[in-house]
């Protein structure tokens, strides 16, 4: 249950990053300070919840991102019509037509966005457009299980 | 409502009960503040004006909007999701505000969810610094995380424990939120079934609990720290008796900035330190919430 430091070359950051294992292997971006009271806390056997923002899982050694990594990951990006945008965040993939601008090639992990760059979400290029791997609209997926339970 | 709980209003207000009791039955309108570490509050309130929300400017909180119309759920904008605001009643500023923490200080949120005010505060530290935010529930803990990540926060360090332990962390703050567990009686408007369940033994229950509290804070705070002590309760017992434990302890009442009214040095049988009226009082009738906060400093 120790945090410890981590590198990861698929984000980009100036803060620290947390790698800690509990069912599994869960990274954090912390700040500075943050990371020093964490070092604190655990000489007492104390370990906290969670630290700063939850950006993914290692397993195995690779990196899978959440959605709150989105603004922070060294990808190349895809610019999405906003209706196309709204049926994503429902879980929805993306089709050609409704792609602005596309970097990155066949196959790529690329960060989806809006017309003004906003994260929206991630997905793989596919021949059709883009596959949907996560969105914006878990958060609130996310709430509405909550409240159901 | 309990009749013991109407008696208590007529004691505490007067003539004025009835507006009390009344404020509890009126539409409850929603706010949110704006995330001024993802974005500009100017541009999104812009934007949402754009999508048919009708937004008011807070009177307690400039980065802070009530909701007049909503042309459809305001909790499910992409802007919402992108993090760009937290839907949170704007009068909970007002401890935040109050304590105005700065980006190099070490802070403490004794009940921190579902975050509202820990995002707050690290909006105003600028994410540096960091904040222990304890929370004992796990499925809260869960609602916190969620929002730390949706708000791009990265200078909380959460743990799940009973802040009435938070002396084991071997840790001393430069400031504490103690935004203390309560009857909940100021949101009655959000949250009427509690106009039932409400009685007089329920204030005395809670506050035990927030002098156990007090006495936590007052061991892992620093000489000269700051402590802000708040509750969404009217209640005697859960607000000027907590004070006046937490002035018998050592802390000293300070002057607040925002508004509201005076808190009472005095009700009933009870008289409290000559200073409680430094502490402030909201109501529903005049300031939409039930609401108390206390700024106090530890001297020794």
């Amino acid at each position: 249950m120790k945090y410890e430091k981590v590198d990861l070359e698929e984000v980009k950051t100036k803060d620290i990053l947390l790698a800690v294992t509990f069912t599994k292997k869960q990274v954090y971006m912390v700040s500075e300070k943050a990371w020093e009271v964490i070092q604190t806390i655990q000489k007492k056997e104390r370990f906290p919840f969670f630290a700063g923002i939850y950006i993914g899982d290692m397993i195995k050694d690779k990196y899978y991102p959440s959605i709150s990594a989105g603004d922070y990951l060294k990808l190349k990006k895809v610019k999405v019509k906003d209706d196309a945008l709204m049926k994503f965040t429902y879980g929805r993939d993306i089709q050609n037509r409704d792609i602005i601008q596309k970097e990155g090639e066949l196959r790529e992990m690329v960060r989806v966005v809006n017309k003004d760059n906003e994260f929206v979400g991630l997905g793989y290029i596919r021949e059709f457009g883009i596959k949907r791997v996560a969105d914006i609209g878990e958060y609130l997926r996310l709430e509405k299980r909550k409240n159901q339970n | 409502m309990n009749e013991e709980i109407v008696r208590r209003y007529e004691q505490m207000f007067g003539d004025e009960y009835n507006k009390v009791l009344a404020s509890f039955s009126r539409k409850y309108v929603k706010s949110i503040r704006i995330n001024t570490l993802k974005i500009k509050q100017d541009i999104i309130a812009e934007r949402l004006k754009k999508k048919g929300f009708v937004l008011q400017k807070s009177e307690f909180n400039e980065n802070s909007f009530k909701v007049l119309r909503e042309k459809y759920s305001i909790s499910s904008t992409p802007e919402y999701l992108m993090g760009y605001y937290f839907i949170q009643d704007e009068i909970s500023s007002v401890p935040v505000l109050e304590l105005n923490p700065n980006e190099n200080e070490l802070v403490l949120d004794m009940a921190a969810s579902p975050g509202g005010k820990t995002t707050h505060m690290a909006e105003l530290m600028k994410n540096k610094g960091c904040i222990v935010s304890l929370e004992i529930n796990k499925d809260r803990m869960e609602s916190l995380k969620a929002n730390v990540s949706r708000l791009g926060v990265k200078n909380v360090v959460a743990l799940r424990m009973d802040a009435r332990r938070a002396d084991e962390l071997g840790l001393k703050f430069d400031k504490i939120l103690l935004d203390a567990p309560c009857s909940g009686e100021g949101m009655m408007v959000r949250d009427r079934k509690r106009m039932d369940s409400l009685n007089l033994e329920e204030y005395n229950r809670f506050s035990v609990l927030q002098k156990e509290l007090v006495d936590t804070a007052y061991k892992v705070l620093k000489k000269n720290g700051i402590v802000v002590y708040s509750t969404c309760s009217m209640a005697i017992e859960e607000n000027e008796s907590v004070i006046q434990y937490a002035i018998d302890k050592g802390f000293k009442l300070v002057k607040q900035e925002n508004m509201g009214d005076e808190a009472k040095t005095e009700f009933l049988d009870n008289k409290f330190d000559k200073t409680m009226n430094l502490a402030k009082r909201f109501y529903p009738h005049k300031h939409g919430t039930g609401f108390f906060t206390a700024k106090m400093v530890k001297n020794f």
